[in-house]
């Protein structure tokens, strides 16, 4: 059964798109992970044009979270001041993002921008999380080490501290509003939730307790993306809305699967399983920036102009 | 190949050979052709042989994937007013032309983008009229031309940039058509001569513009090349040598197929009737192509009122995934 994508004005399986929803549905179910990541080059193969990727992931992504925040909210893991905070820098990078991303657009090289980005991240996160997994590992075995309480760090030292009562922090403002904006030019230029810079950030960088790192994260990740769903459909129109639905749906059934997969895995194990997937989609694209590809020549049709 | 029977057989049945796809064949169509050559017997002189021992077989068994409706007036007429092709009677020039007129139809005159439309296809069928005896300056050809809306197009080529492998030269062509399809009775060259593919655009190259200036010709060359190839490997420019069945050297017919990444617009379908490589009677047609009902909605919404389309898609979006996540958890107790 085939269905036509108005935006990207093309015919797809709709059996496609739900099994790619799925698999990334499966992925976020196991792994707590948006899955974003994953999400944007596996359309881009499809043939969907990479803007309209991008930006029709930034959509699905507000479709996937907001169930998330609304069962965190119940279960008071959404630090909300955190949260603004985080949301602040968010809506100011993704701005920020949007003006970078046009820009190169028009230049021809958001294809590369996108693709150097996954891999610049995608290999960092994926690296820290392996040696991170497998050192954790090592460490289980040779029996626990305990960590010290309170570090006091540069984070400590800047101006502007606020109190966080729901992490328990008392913090200067700025290294909140850098983490969201940072996260905020990822959305608007990979289509992704971040969420997979944005935990680790939150844990190493301002140590957030663990129990409200996942709600506050999707509380911001879920504004940051629907903000910057509005500003590609406002700058270029690339917002496709019955793909993102079908990608939803697809997603809903997929994180089913991944819940009940991951729950049978021991934590470390699935942790490592993810940090090799991120290294081979890492790969995959750094592959497709060195090695000399087939077709020199690529299309691109001004639309309205 | 395998062939049933006797020719007068494999004409009532098309053979298996086409319909592999399983498909039922829409026999109207053929049964159109046969009407209008019919019609259009009489009013031509025939020189050869009868029509029925040689009409049906070459027809291949149509593969039409949308129902096939006959368009108004598609028999109507010896005098072709019924037809939705405007032949252009007599062509200014060269003695001899405007003996041999085309008359032809469509099996669809618009093209409706529905949610799950996956291509369609255009039969165009005709037949020549002749005010006289066949003339004898060459063989007789058709080519059919069926050209999309133009596009703005920019050709970029990658280049090694420090190990990377980057966008760096760019062409812009100010107008390639969107789609581009050409069906032919026989080889190109033979049918159609060089000056008169230039004079009336047949062939791809023909309809593309650049504005680059001839010093920079030479370098544009790889770029419409390259332009042409993406474009064939999506589909949307064909070269269908042969795609023409002409029979009697007068009936014709030819499938062109749309593919489903279609551009909105008027597509300009046009007839050559050629003979030893001279145009000598053409006709034209447009069929409107159109997205319908909600995709045509969601679209000029989305280019029209941006603002209000984006906050319905993060609506709709939050939406889905709060039905989609409720209702699994309600499965789930």
């Amino acid at each position: 059964m085939q269905i036509y994508l108005p935006i990207a004005e093309m015919s797809v399986n709709v059996f496609v798109l739900l099994g790619l929803g799925g698999l990334v549905g499966v992925m976020s179910g196991m792994f707590g992970v948006g899955g974003g990541f994953l999400l944007t080059p596996l359309l881009m193969l499809l043939g969907v044009p990479s803007t309209i990727s991008v930006a029709t992931v930034a959509n699905q992504v507000v479709g996937s979270s907001v169930s998330g925040v609304l069962a965190q909210i119940r279960r008071r893991g959404v630090d909300f001041r955190m949260g603004l905070v985080l949301l602040a820098g968010g809506l100011a990078g993704a701005a920020f993002g949007m003006i970078l991303f046009e820009k190169l657009r028009r230049m021809g090289q958001a294809d590369l921008l996108i693709s150097l980005s996954y891999v610049v991240f995608l290999g960092a996160i994926g690296s820290l999380m392996l040696l991170e997994s497998l050192r954790a590992m090592v460490q289980s075995r040779k029996g626990p080490v305990r960590r010290k309480l309170h570090r006091h760090g540069l984070i400590h030292r800047l101006p502007v501290k606020i109190r966080f009562r729901t992490s328990g922090l008392y913090i200067s403002i700025f290294p909140p509003l850098l983490v969201g904006a940072g996260v905020g030019v990822l959305v608007a230029i990979m289509g992704v939730g971040g969420g997979f810079i944005m935990v680790p950030a939150m844990i190493y960088v301002l140590e957030m307790p663990t129990k409200v790192v996942i709600g506050t994260s999707l509380f911001q990740i879920t504004f940051v993306a629907a903000f910057t769903t509005i500003l590609h459909a406002v700058n270029s129109q690339s917002v496709d809305l019955v793909l993102a639905i079908f990608l939803l749906l697809g997603g809903a059934i997929g994180a089913q699967i991944g819940t009940r997969l991951g729950a049978r895995m021991p934590a470390e194990q699935l942790r490592i399983l993810l940090a090799l997937l991120v290294l081979a989609v890492c790969i995959r694209l750094g592959l497709g920036l060195v090695i000399e590809p087939d077709e020199l020549y690529s299309l691109e049709i001004v639309r309205g102009g | 190949m395998r062939r049933r029977g006797g020719q007068r057989a494999a004409c009532r049945t098309p053979d298996a050979q086409g319909s592999a796809g399983g498909r039922r064949p829409p026999r109207i169509a053929l049964k159109a052709v046969l009407l209008a050559g019919a019609l259009l017997a009489g009013a031509a002189v025939m020189t050869a042989a009868a029509p029925e021992s040689t009409v049906p077989p070459r027809a291949t068994p149509p593969q039409a994937s949308t129902p096939v409706r006959l368009a108004q007036g598609a028999g109507g007429g010896a005098d072709g007013s019924g037809s939705a092709f405007v032949s252009e009677g007599v062509l200014p020039g060269s003695p001899g032309k405007g003996r041999e007129r085309i008359v032809a139809d469509l099996d669809q005159n618009r093209v409706a983008i529905t949610a799950g439309f996956d291509g369609s296809e255009i039969f165009v069928f005709g037949a020549v009229k002749r005010t006289g005896p066949e003339p004898v300056s060459g063989p007789l050809g058709v080519a059919i031309t069926l050209v999309g809306p133009p596009e703005k197009i920019i050709v970029r080529k990658k280049e090694r940039v420090k190990g990377l492998w980057i966008n760096r030269d760019s062409l812009v062509i100010e107008a390639a058509p969107s789609f581009y399809a050409l069906a032919t009775s026989g080889p190109l060259e033979q049918l159609v001569a060089e000056d008169e593919r230039l004079r009336y655009r047949i062939g791809i190259r023909q309809q593309i513009f650049s504005l680059e200036g001839i010093e920079k010709a030479a370098q544009a060359a790889p770029f419409i090349e390259a332009l042409i190839r993406l474009q064939e490997k999506k589909g949307v420019y064909r070269i269908l040598e042969g795609a023409v069945q002409l029979s009697e050297a007068t009936l014709f017919h030819a499938r062109i197929p749309l593919p489903a990444n279609l551009t909105e617009g008027d597509y300009e379908a046009r007839i050559f009737l050629t003979r030893g490589g001279q145009v000598v009677d053409r006709a034209e047609t447009t069929i409107p192509v159109h997205k319908v009902g909600l995709e045509r909605w969601i679209w000029r919404l989305a280019h029209e009122h941006p603002l209000t389309y984006g906050l319905l898609a993060i609506a709709l979006a939050a939406l889905t995934g709060w039905i989609a996540a409720t209702f699994f958890a309600i499965l789930r107790r």
